[in-house]
């Protein structure tokens, strides 16, 4: 088959634009550890805040055993419980969050943290947050009337002050 | 403006397109380098190339890994 080289050309361009596209989701799956989050765990969002996981009193931050950090949040119209959190930098955090009425998003600006809160399910991502700071946490999917008042506040504190800054919260074990 | 008969007008201008070319002996893009539109394109890559390293590696990346 005739090719004419202009055309050759163009298809070598673009046969090497999807190798470094692919190269490049490669590097971030394989070497940086970056991922979709696609955790699939089912809940009754009519009863969930009456016992379990995402009981009142359960809701928060809990360090693990192994160092790592757990946010046990609820989204409902219109907020996410509890209304401020405190993390900190440089360590695993993850979230798990659960809708107690309709679709909600959350989605951290400035980080990569953020993903889909379905009723009926429960959404897990874990992430880190490098630098310390101020982070507001915001419902990005259109959940009613209050939706654009939707948010949360996430400070992130350096790694050498999180143990006196853990007991200083809702959920601070 | 001299006037004539139509068979003296469309003689006329049948004498006149004589020389003209058709379309593809007029111009051969085989043998027409585009240096302008090379260099516009280029630049344009070079530039989205640059912006794509910049978000991925100067934003995306360093803001941590999420699962």
């Amino acid at each position: 088959m005739h090719i004419h080289p202009l055309e050759r050309k163009w298809i070598y361009v673009v046969l090497a634009a999807i190798g470094i596209f692919l190269a490049a989701i490669f590097y971030t799956a394989l070497v940086r550890n970056i991922h979709a989050p696609s955790h699939m765990e089912t809940i009754d969002s009519a009863s969930l805040h009456l016992s379990g996981e995402f009981a009142e009193d359960k809701l928060g931050v809990w360090t693990q055993p192994d160092g790592t950090i757990k946010v046990v949040l609820v989204a409902a119209r219109y907020g996410f419980y509890p209304r401020e959190i405190q993390l900190p930098a440089a360590t695993r955090v993850t979230f798990r969050i659960a809708s107690a009425d309709v679709l909600h998003g959350v989605h951290i600006p400035m980080t990569n943290m953020g993903t889909m809160v379905v009723p009926g399910y429960v959404s897990e991502v874990t992430t880190t947050f490098p630098k310390p700071g101020e982070y507001p946490m915001l419902c990005n999917e259109y959940c009613g009337l209050g939706h654009d008042h939707m948010w949360s506040k996430v400070t992130v504190v350096a790694r050498e002050s999180w143990p006196a800054a853990s007991q200083a919260q809702p959920g601070g074990r | 403006m001299r006037r004539g008969t139509l068979h003296e007008w469309a003689n006329f201008v049948k004498g006149a397109n004589m020389d003209v070319k058709n379309e593809e002996e007029r111009f051969d893009p085989s043998k027409f380098t585009p240096t302008g539109t090379w260099t516009l394109l280029c630049l344009i890559i070079a530039g989205m190339v640059a912006a794509w390293l910049f978000l991925y590696f100067g934003v995306f990346l360093p803001r941590g890994s999420v699962q």
